[in-house]
């Protein structure tokens, strides 16, 4: 009699023998271990998990579902070591290459990511990280945005801000060269866009014959679940792998208690400073939306909503950024970016907001209406 | 050094020659890959082979796409890109040189 254990295989669960376990085990540590500095190292693991996973599957039978100890040994047998060369080969020479093309490609392959970008930032980065993205001028973009915000009656002030809260900010260097990533032209755009179009086709074609009487439809949903949980897995990794990556960059300062202390007391007080203006700030909005005063400051005649609500979220903004920075100052005073400062800041910040948010919406009655109304309200914008 | 030394790096330097043009013969999934290379010479492993293509795609040479299959997950099934068909023409272009080469000084 054996001990199984259940093993998770890039999503799939599978008994294995104990002994067997411990040799897939070293197996997978030992790929780890040589393709650490491999920029693909998530995604070979995960293809090498499926492999495995597959040679698993044509050893079982709907009468026999544990792997035993000596075919684990067989798979990866067949599986052979990895080979680090293999992934490794002229990539020296081909980044010779890449950088005499293209400096901005620099050593990772991956595709650029939407960043906000702070250097360079009107107000959020937005704008210039859309610019970094598409790889076009950042007054176009914020041309484009003042355009399209008058046309749309101030609807893309909305689509700012929603992007301002969505996007994430590219912290770490490794993210800022994401952000700017491999080269990114319009023939690129346009070949994407048409895949993108096939694919749509041929998916909506597809699902039109399978919703039929009898479809696949639920095989479909659970498997689309399961290739989700399989992306969510491999980008907790990734984050994992960047916070390590983040925790052995630069060496923390010393801190001596003094300034501990300092940092402790500190810390919240910014956060509150920054809760207590996000606050006064949703709140102005909230009146500015709903009664068009602006905390007892009415709105000059002739000033329409969007450009009103565009003012105050340059103002927020602007009065927002030194605490932010200094902020951020503090947090990095600890040399790192999370950790106890982060909580302690976080939560305090949170906290605050919260707080705030729930004064407002028991004492002021105008919160309460605009919360109360406010699918009516963003149907009104949209309509405009 | 034992002959099978000699002929290992050989083999292992050819190894993305051969790929790309099994993969420019048909979109291919990695199974495939290793099942036309089982019989040859060439025979090899995923612990190699998924690495290689890894860097290959770096290289832009080659790209995959996800496929539903009949059973279990999506597989990633691989084809050349423009740049990956040029390297190919470029490396058989490169081997016919050789060979001739070969040849000639063999006679």
């Amino acid at each position: 009699m054996n001990k199984v254990i259940t093993v998770n295989l890039n999503g799939n669960a599978y008994q294995v023998e104990e002994s067997g376990y411990n040799a897939l085990d070293e197996y997978l540590a030992d790929a780890e271990a040589k393709l650490k500095d491999n920029p693909d190292l998530v995604e070979i693991m995960a293809d090498l998990e499926q492999a495995i996973a597959d040679k698993c599957n044509q050893h079982l039978t709907p009468n026999k579902n544990v792997v035993t100890r000596s075919e684990i040994d067989q798979i990866l047998m067949e599986m052979g070591r990895v080979d680090a060369d293999a992934g490794k080969g002229s990539e020296a020479e081909s980044e010779k290459e890449a950088g005499a093309e293209d400096k901005t490609k620099a050593g990772t392959g991956a595709p650029r990511r939407l960043y906000l970008i702070h250097e360079g930032a009107m107000i959020a980065g937005v704008c210039k990280g859309l610019a970094v993205y598409f790889n076009i001028d950042v007054t176009l973009v914020r041309l484009a945005f003042v355009v399209l915000t008058i046309v749309s009656a101030g609807f893309f002030a909305l689509v700012y801000m929603a992007a301002m809260i969505i996007i994430p900010y590219a912290e770490t260097s490794e993210e800022r060269a994401q952000a700017y990533g491999l080269p990114f032209n319009a023939q690129e755009l346009v070949d994407q866009a048409r895949k993108h179009y096939a694919n749509f086709k041929k998916d909506s074609e597809e699902w039109w014959r399978k919703s039929g009487p009898g479809g696949k439809d639920w095989k479909e949903w659970k498997r689309s679940m399961r290739r989700a949980a399989n992306q969510a897995r491999r980008t907790a990794r990734q984050t994992a792998r960047q916070a390590r990556w983040w925790a052995q960059g630069a060496p923390p300062p010393k801190m001596d208690n003094a300034s501990q202390i300092v940092t402790a007391v500190m810390l919240p007080v910014f956060g509150i400073i920054i809760a207590v203006l996000t606050v006064i700030f949703i709140l102005a909005l909230i009146s500015l939306v709903t009664t068009g005063v602006v905390l007892g400051w009415p709105v000059p005649v002739g000033i329409p909503l969007w450009a009103g609500v565009l003012i105050l979220v340059v103002l927020y903004s602007a009065v927002i950024g030194p605490f932010k920075a200094a902020f951020r100052g503090w947090h990095r005073w600890e040399g790192r970016y999370y950790g106890f400062p982060a909580v302690w800041g976080g939560t305090v910040w949170l906290g605050c907001l919260i707080l705030g948010f729930w004064l407002a919406f028991n004492y002021v009655p105008e919160v309460r209406y605009f919360v109360e109304s406010l699918p009516s309200i963003l149907n009104d914008l949209v309509r405009h | 050094m034992s002959l099978d030394g000699k002929l290992g790096p050989i083999r292992k330097g050819l190894l993305e020659f051969l790929i790309l043009k099994i993969i420019s013969a048909d979109k291919v999934y990695v199974a495939d890959m290793l099942k036309r290379l089982s019989d040859t010479e060439f025979a090899t492993q995923e612990g190699t082979l998924y690495p290689l293509l890894s860097k290959m795609r770096r290289e832009s040479l080659v790209d995959y796409q996800w496929k539903e299959s009949e059973a279990g997950p999506p597989r990633k099934y691989y084809k050349l890109t423009a740049k990956g068909k040029s390297q190919l023409a470029e490396l058989n272009e490169y081997w016919k040189q050789i060979n001739a080469t070969i040849d000639e000084l063999g006679n």
